[in-house]
C-alpha cells in the first residue's frame, strides 16, 4: 500500500527532455490556508517567477477564497509552473483560476504543469481553474497530485478546449498528457491519465474517443457522503443541449465527465454540473458569465 | 514405457502453457464475464456501434487507446512482478489497477472478475505465488494483475499470456456485442479475425516498456478521453 502512495515533492526537478533550452516562462506559487476560530486564513503565501495569487477580502459562507494567476499569460513549450495548496486541518477555502490557462504552439520542449493538492482532516478543499485552452502544435503534460485525510472534502476540475472555433482556431497536432492521481489516508483511490499525442483532430473524429467533440472536463468531488449528490448531478446534466456527461460515484468518489462540441458548450455544462456539488454557492467571480 | 515426444513450436510455449491458458481464459472459466459488456451496451444503444465495422473499429480504440492498452501495462507488470517473487511491486501494481478506473462499473467489471478469478484459480490451479496477492482484497483485485500472477506462478511466458489475455477480453465483448448489435456468429468471428494484428501490435508495445519502472511507465497509461464508456452507468 505505501509504495504507490508515497509522497512526491511539487518541486521535483522536471523532466531533462527540454534541457539546454531556456525557459520562457517559470513559476511556482504555495498557498497554505489554516483555520483560526470561525475563520479560515492565509498561512503561506510564496509567489516566484510568473505564478502569482490574488487573496479577495470577502469571505462567503466561512469560504476563504484565493485565485492564482499567470502572469505570462500563457504557456508553450518549456515552460515550467508549480503550484501546491495546502489547506491544513478544518480550512475551508476555495482556488480559482484568474483566466483560461492558453497553451501556445511549441516550437520545441513541453509545457509543463506540477499541482500539488494537499487536504488536512476536517478541511475543505475546492481546486476550480478555468479551462486550458490547447492551440495547435502546443505540447502540454500536467499532472496533478491530490493528497487526502479520510474526511477530508474536495472538489476539483480539470477542462479542455482545443482551440477557439468562434476565433477561426483549429487544433489538428498536438501533444497532450494530462494525469490526475487522488490519494486517501494513504491509500491510491483514483489514478487517470489522458494522453494523446500527434494527429488529435483525427483521434478526437473516433466514435469511442471523443465523436467529433473539441472539448472535455473532468470534475471529481471526493468526500465521505457523495454518494448523496450523485442523483442531483445525474439531474443536473440530463438534459444538457450541446454536451454529453456522465456521473458515476464510488468509493467515496464522484466522478463526472463531460464532452462537448465547443468550449461554450463545456462551459455551460459544467456549471450546471458544478451546482449541486457547491450547494448553489455562486461560482468564483473571476469565471466568465 | 512409451516415449513422449514434445513437439516445440518456436514460440517458447513450456509444457502445458497453452493448456493453462486456453482452460484460463476460455469462456467456461467461471468468472461472470457475460454479464459485462465493457460499456458497449450504451454504444449499442446510442448506435455508435451499429454493425461489424463500427464494432471493430470501436474494439481498435479500447484496445489501443483505452482500457484495453491500461490493461496490458497493467499485465506486463503484473507478471514481471510475480515473476521475480516481487511481492511489494505486484502489490503496487495491484492497487494502481484497482484505483485506474474511470467510473463505478468500469471497476466492478474488473474487481469482479479479478476476485471470482482467484476464487476459481485457488482451488483448479493453486500456485504459491498466488500467495503475493493475499493482502489485496476481493474488492480491488483487478482482472489483468491476477491473471498475470497466475500465468506467472505457473511458469507461463509473458507475451503468450498477453495475447490470450487481450483475446479473451476482446472475445467478450464481441460475444456481447453478438447479442445486443445483433450481430451474426459468423459476423463476431469476422470481427476478431480482423483484431488479431491489433492485439499483437499492442502486446507488442506494452512488453517495449521498461522492465521495473512501474513508475515512469505509469506515462503509458492512458485513457484518450474515452467519455462514452461512462455514459452506461
Amino acid at each position: 500500500m505505501k509504495a504507490t502512495s508515497a509522497a512526491i515533492s511539487p518541486f521535483e526537478p522536471v523532466s531533462s527532455s527540454s534541457a539546454g533550452l531556456l525557459p520562457r516562462a517559470q513559476g511556482e506559487l504555495r498557498l497554505g490556508f489554516k483555520r483560526r476560530g470561525a475563520l479560515t486564513v492565509l498561512d503561506t503565501l510564496y509567489q516566484q517567477g510568473c505564478a502569482k495569487a490574488r487573496l479577495p477580502n470577502v469571505e462567503e459562507n466561512g469560504w476563504k477564497s484565493a485565485v492564482a494567476i499567470n502572469t505570462s499569460g500563457g504557456l508553450t513549450g518549456g515552460d515550467r509552473l508549480a503550484i501546491a495548496v495546502d489547506w491544513r486541518q478544518g480550512a475551508q477555502a476555495l482556488v480559482a483560476g484568474q483566466a483560461a490557462e492558453k497553451i501556445y504552439r511549441a516550437s520545441s520542449g513541453t509545457a509543463q504543469v506540477r499541482t500539488r493538492l494537499t487536504v488536512g482532516a476536517a478541511a475543505q478543499a475546492e481546486w476550480l481553474p478555468q479551462e486550458t485552452i490547447l492551440f495547435n502544435n502546443a505540447a502540454l503534460d500536467r499532472d496533478t497530485i491530490v493528497t487526502l485525510m479520510p474526511d477530508s472534502r474536495f472538489l476539483g476540475i480539470e477542462a479542455v478546449v482545443l482551440g477557439r472555433e468562434a476565433m477561426g482556431e483549429s487544433v489538428q497536432q498536438g501533444s497532450l498528457r494530462d494525469a490526475w492521481r487522488i490519494h486517501r489516508g494513504g491509500r491510491l483511490i483514483y489514478a487517470d491519465v489522458i494522453s494523446v499525442h500527434g494527429d488529435i483532430a483525427q483521434r478526437f473524429a473516433r466514435t469511442a474517443i471523443a465523436g467529433g467533440a473539441r472539448a472535455f472536463a473532468t470534475i471529481l468531488h471526493v468526500a465521505p457522503d457523495a454518494e448523496r449528490k450523485l442523483e442531483a448531478v445525474r439531474a443536473a446534466i440530463e438534459e444538457l443541449e450541446e454536451a454529453q456527461a456522465g456521473a458515476s460515484c464510488w468509493d467515496g468518489l464522484l466522478a463526472v465527465r463531460l464532452v462537448a462540441r465547443d468550449g461554450e458548450a463545456l462551459l455551460a455544462a459544467i456549471r450546471r454540473a458544478l451546482e449541486p456539488l457547491r450547494e448553489g454557492r455562486a461560482l468564483p467571480r473571476v469565471w466568465k458569465c | 514405457m512409451v516415449m513422449i515426444t514434445t513437439i516445440r513450436t518456436g514460440t517458447n510455449m513450456t509444457d502445458g502453457a497453452l493448456y493453462r491458458l486456453m482452460a484460463w481464459l476460455s469462456p467456461g472459466y467461471p468468472v461472470g464475464a457475460f454479464s459485462h459488456s465493457n460499456g458497449l451496451e450504451w454504444a449499442v444503444e446510442t448506435q455508435l456501434v451499429r454493425d461489424r465495422l463500427t464494432l471493430i473499429e470501436w474494439l481498435q480504440d479500447v484496445l489501443h487507446h483505452g482500457n484495453g492498452w491500461n490493461d496490458a501495462v497493467l499485465f506486463v507488470h503484473a507478471h514481471r512482478a510475480a515473476s521475480e517473487g516481487d511481492g511489494l511491486r505486484l502489490r503496487g501494481t495491484a492497487l494502481l489497477a484497482a484505483a485506474a478506473n474511470p467510473g463505478r462499473e468500469r471497476r466492478l467489471e474488473t474487481v469482479a472478475q479479478g476476485a471470482a478469478f482467484r476464487r476459481i484459480s485457488r482451488d483448479a490451479w493453486p500456485a504459491p505465488g498466488l500467495d503475493l496477492l493475499d493482502d489485496i482484497d476481493d474488492s480491488d483485485l483487478a482482472y489483468p494483475v491476477i491473471v498475470a500472477t497466475l500465468a506467472a506462478s505457473h511458469g507461463v511466458a509473458l507475451p503468450e499470456s498477453l495475447a490470450a489475455y487481450l483475446h479473451a477480453v476482446l472475445a467478450n465483448i464481441v460475444s456481447a456485442a453478438q447479442r445486443l448489435v445483433p450481430l451474426g456468429q459468423t459476423d463476431g468471428q469476422r470481427a476478431i479475425a480482423a483484431l488479431m494484428q491489433d492485439v499483437e501490435t499492442v502486446a507488442a508495445k506494452a512488453l517495449a516498456l521498461g522492465g521495473c519502472t512501474l513508475a515512469a511507465d505509469l506515462a503509458a497509461l492512458q485513457h484518450e478521453t474515452q467519455y462514452t464508456r461512462l455514459f452506461r452507468t
